[in-house]
This record gives structure tokens, sequence and C-alpha cells, in this order.
């Protein structure tokens, strides 16, 4: 019984700890790298330059765009698959979680091909181009922050419990009403959650970005984007100093949605 | 006031048909029946919060049949209070009139009606509901409902989850209120003595149709059938067959003469109303109609204390031991044998009722 009981508290530590181990290991490659092909830019240094600068501008502001849009998109979504008990609203739910499952190229292909098509090309010539622009990148990442967005926020809404509404609603509130007043409130550590995680899934892609706006430096080239070509050009320090900064940026996002989660169970 | 007229509502394969209802302006009405046997449905129906596949509502003259929750005049309160987890105490409270845009009047009366509550200063200043007690919350979720000044009041099962005293505290407040305001009420529940404590009136839903209301006092003297006799616990339910030599009815040596042409009937006999008598007190005390019986167990509810005796030919009845205590301060012991007094108006005909039966009023 007692050697039961070490054995598996035994196997726990162990599964924590290798995981752990991989992490921590991670960071620590690259944070003590000594760059041997540039002896004058350390990691950090290297994000002063133009070209890294300007793709964490980018970077910053599409995945900011991005994820607000598919917020706006996602709240009355998630809500309907949260409140709904029809029973297709089932193969609804799972057509918006394939773009979560899906890989991001292929994605960018499908939207490739979508700004291809008549109404596609209809709509770069009248409205806006997209291709090989940064509007593209804002398609792309708000098709990936929907999906991850909507997920989150699902679960945020059907924690409301739904009396809550009806009991607004007797005592005065429209449908519109019950939401902005009880529904969202109660859902805004999910809605900070979602925006979060969406922001974090548009910052970090690569695969739908590159495939619709390829990966121009100083116009779409975004910061995923430009540590791959970084090490391919053998530029160590530039790819190491965004490699840093990205896993910084993880980081905090992940401490921010806990801390959300947190406030919800309070 | 509010009235239901033929409404038939659905959910799925379960139907509630052909429902009339009519509750007069201040009075509370307890909907009493068990799980499951629609009463929610129509609760829901009232409150706007279901489609009626028929039949029409009204609430204070307004035919509000199509309206939505909102615009019907009422305030509901849910069986937990469902109070606004992410608004202070003092933002629930006035969440309706805030909804409403009439907050102004709010600083006289909201005092007035905490006070009716027992909503303390210090309660009312909580920033967060979550510390409240279950009594707490209840009391906050009904100052929320009573301070919109709702036309008629709806609550649902609102007390059953809290102590009995709690309970029993907070439905005499609620009555005192009610009575003191004049409020219309409807009250969803399938605990009698929460009916007994809070109702002018009851009506009783059992298997998806009414099927009987009465004053609160008289429901539990004269149950409309042997369903309603059965759902409310009656003690003392007896099959009695007429006798052929004196047409009275018998049970034992006891015989009664009831209002009825039927050859057999089945009663209820009430339990504070028949006696275990000490020795010599009939004689004393010049009671007839009694029979000898043997005690089988002694308890106390709604502290008086009963005894269950068996009659020779089988009959179980429980009997309030009152008098036999002038005789003897204790209990009477498990065993002995006693004699029991029936007087004929302890003894209701089930069916035998002015009041309405089945689905019209």
């Amino acid at each position: 019984m007692g050697l039961g009981r070490l054995g598996f508290r035994m196997f726990l530590l162990t599964g924590l700890g290798i995981a752990v181990t991989i992490v921590v290991l991670l960071i620590v490659a690259q944070a003590t790298y000594a760059d041997p092909t540039s002896s004058t830019t350390g990691p950090w240094a290297a994000l002063g330059q133009r070209d890294i600068r300007s793709a964490i501008s980018l970077s910053l502001m599409t995945a900011t765009v991005s994820s607000l849009i598919a917020l706006a998109i996602a709240i009355p979504s998630a809500y309907v698959l949260a409140r709904s008990r029809r029973r297709w609203m089932k193969v609804v739910d799972a057509l918006l979680d394939v773009p979560l499952v899906l890989s991001p190229v292929v994605i960018g292909i499908s939207l490739l091909l979508l700004f291809r098509s008549t109404p596609g090309r209809w709509f770069e010539s009248h409205l806006v181009r997209v291709i090989f622009e940064v509007p593209g990148i804002i398609v792309a990442q708000t098709v990936l922050a929907l999906a991850m967005e909507i997920r989150v926020l699902k679960a945020a809404f059907e924690d409301v419990d739904p009396r809550l509404e009806q009991t607004a609603r007797t005592l005065g509130c429209t449908p519109w009403g019950a939401f902005w007043r009880v529904t969202l409130p109660m859902a805004r550590p999910g809605l900070i959650a979602a925006l979060v995680l969406g922001w974090s899934r548009a910052l970090g892609d690569f695969g739908a970005t590159v495939t619709i706006a390829g990966a121009m430096p100083n116009k779409t080239e975004t910061m995923p984007l430009a540590v791959y070509s970084r090490l391919e050009s053998i530029q160590i320090g530039k790819a190491l100093g965004l490699s840093m900064l990205l896993f910084m940026i993880a980081f905090a996002v992940l401490i921010a949605v806990r801390v959300a989660a947190e406030r919800r169970r309070t | 006031m509010i009235r239901v007229e033929n409404v038939t509502v659905r959910a799925g394969d379960y139907a509630l048909n052909d429902v009339n209802l009519h509750v007069p302006a201040g009075t509370a009405r307890i909907v009493l029946g068990p799980s499951g046997t629609g009463k929610t449905l129509l609760l829901e129906a009232m409150l706007g919060l279901r489609a009626v596949a028929a039949g029409r509502i009204f609430i204070d003259g307004r035919d509000v049949t199509n309206l939505p929750p909102e615009a019907r005049g009422i305030a509901y309160m849910p069986q937990d209070g469902a109070l606004f987890p992410h608004l202070s105490v003092r933002d629930n409270i006035c969440f309706g009139r805030r909804v409403h845009g009439t907050l102004a009047g709010v600083a006289t009366e909201l005092p007035e009606l905490c006070q009716a509550l027992h909503i303390s200063d210090a309660m009312l200043a909580r920033r967060s509901i979550a510390s409240l007690s279950g009594g707490e919350r209840q009391r906050v979720a009904l100052a929320r409902s009573l301070l919109v000044k709702p036309t008629v009041l709806f609550l649902d099962e609102s007390f059953s989850a809290l102590d009995a005293n709690v309970r029993q505290q907070l439905l005499l407040q609620l009555r005192q209120l009610q009575q003191a305001r004049r409020q219309t009420l409807v009250y969803v529940t399938h605990n009698q003595y929460d009916a007994e404590l809070l109702g002018d009136d009851v009506t009783v839903v059992l298997g998806g149709a009414i099927a009987q209301t009465a004053p609160v006092r008289e429901l539990c003297v004269t149950p409309a059938n042997a369903a309603i006799a059965q759902f409310l616990q009656l003690p003392n339910m007896v099959e009695l067959q007429r006798a052929s030599v004196d047409e009275t009815f018998r049970c034992d040596a006891l015989n009664w003469t009831l209002p009825t042409e039927a050859l057999a009937v089945t009663v209820t006999i009430r339990r504070e109303a028949c006696h275990v008598l000490g020795p010599g007190q009939a004689d004393a005390l010049g009671l007839s109609n009694t029979v000898a019986a043997t005690v089988v167990s002694v308890f106390t509810a709604q502290r008086r204390d009963y005894a269950r005796v068996q009659l020779s030919d089988g009959t179980v009845l429980e009997c309030d031991v009152a008098l036999w205590q002038l005789h003897d301060p204790g209990l009477p012991v498990i065993g002995a044998s006693v004699l029991v007094h029936v007087p004929s108006n302890a003894v209701s005909l089930i069916g035998a009722t002015r009041y309405t039966q089945g689905a019209n009023e």
C-alpha cells in the first residue's frame, strides 16, 4: 500500500519534472547562447535594428487589430453556441473549430484561393488589396484568432446561469439589456482571456501569414517570419532577440490569462 | 390580479392543458404540486419566459399573452435568489429600478424595505454577494423583487434550500409585507407547510392539470379527491362502508352520519380532532363515539404529541393525546389499551367540497 502510494507520487513528479525541464532548457539554450557570427550585436541589441523594429511593430499592430475584429465576431457567435439547444448547432460548433485544428498553412492557401476567385479579385480591386499586403496578414490572423476566441468565450457564456438573464428580463431588461448588464459583465474574465489568447495566436502565426502575405522585410514580415528568415540567413543575433521577445510575451500572456481566470473564480 | 384563461403550455412531449387560474389582486396564491407536475411550466408561461400554445393571460386586466417578460410589470424570484454575482448588494437590490430609470425615490424606499426584511446597513454596504449566507441572499433577492413594485410577484421554490427556522422566519416576514402592501403574489412550491404560512389560497397541480383550488386552511380538511389527499400526505385516510341497519358509515365500533348518498366513501379524519382518552375521561367529559384501541407508537409533529393506535379491525389512526395528558402528563405506553374518541366533525368526505374541482375555477 505504502509502496503503491510512493510509486504513484514518483510517477506524478517524474512527469512534471520532465515537462518543466523541457521548457527551462528551451529558455536556457536561448539565454546562454553566444553568437559566433556577430561580435557586435547581441540578441537584445539586434532588437533595435530597423528591419526587426518594423517586424515587431507590424506584429503588434496586426495582432491587436485582428484579435479585436475576431472578438466582435466571436461574442455573438459564442453566445449563440452556448445558449442554443438545437442539434444542428453541434455541427456549426464543430465547423467553427476547424481553423483551430487545421494547419495555418492550409488556412493561408484557402484564403489565397478565396482572394484569387472572381469575387475575391473584385474585392481586391474595389475595396482593399489583401494578397501580399498588410490587410492579408490581418485577414489570416483574424481567422486564426476567431476560432480560439469563440472556444474560450463559449465556455465563459456557458458559465453564466441563464436564470440570471431570465431574472434580469423579469426585472425590466430587454434581451439586449440583460446581455449588456448581466451576461457580458459576468463573462468579463472569459472575455479578457479570449482576447489575450486570440491576440497571442495571431501574434505567433507563421504559416497562414507567410502564405497569404509573403515575408517582405519592412512590409509584411511579422516577428515569427523574421525569426525564420534571419535564422536562414545566419543572422542568429536577430533571430535570438526576436525569439526571446516572443518567449517573454507568451509568458506574460499566460500569466494574464491565469490572473483573469482567478478573478473569475472569486 | 392575474387571470389565466384556457392556457396550454408545452415543453417537448410534456404539456399542461387548458389551465384556468384566477388570482385576485392583493392575495397570495400558492401553486402546490409534486416535482414534474407542470407547475414550473405554468409559472414560465405567466412570466413570459415560455410561449403558450393556446389561451390567454391577463395581468391587471391587460392581455400580456404575447408580451415579453420585461413588459409585464412583474418580478420573479427563482429558487436560489439568482443574485447577480458581479454586483454589490446595494446594486443588486436597485437593479430593477436602475433598469427602469426610476432610481428617484429609492433613497426613502430602500431603508424601509431593508428594515422590513431585516437587511442591516452592514449587509447593504457589502461589495460582493459571495459572503452572504443562504438566508441573507434570499432577503436581498426579495428586496430586489419588491423594490420594482411589481403588479405580481412570482416566487419559485424560493426558500426551499434554507434551514426550516430561517425559512419560516422569511415566509412570515414576506407574508407580513405582502399583507401590508396588498401585494399580489404567486408562490410555486412542493411544500405544503410553506403554503400554510404564506398563502391565502392554494392551487394544487397534479399530473399536468389543476386538481383543486381552495383556501389554505380548508385544503387539508376537504381535498377534492384521493390523489390530492395522498399528495398532501393527509393522515387517517379511511375507506368506509354504509351500514345497512342505520345508514351510518362505520369503522370498527365508530359510526358517523355523512352527507352522501354513496354506499362506500373515502374520508380523512383530522388527527388533531380525534383523541386518545385516559381512564374514565369518556364518561367524565360525556364523550360518545369511542372505540377500544392499542397504542402502536407515539410521535411529535408541529409541537403536538400524537399516538398511532390500532383498532381491532386493523385500522390504524393517528390521534391527539392532549386529553390523555390531562390524566397523565407523559405519553401513552406502547402496547397500552386505550379508548379513542372520533367526533363527526373530525371526519371529512374526500371530494365533497364546495370548492372547485378540475381544471376550471
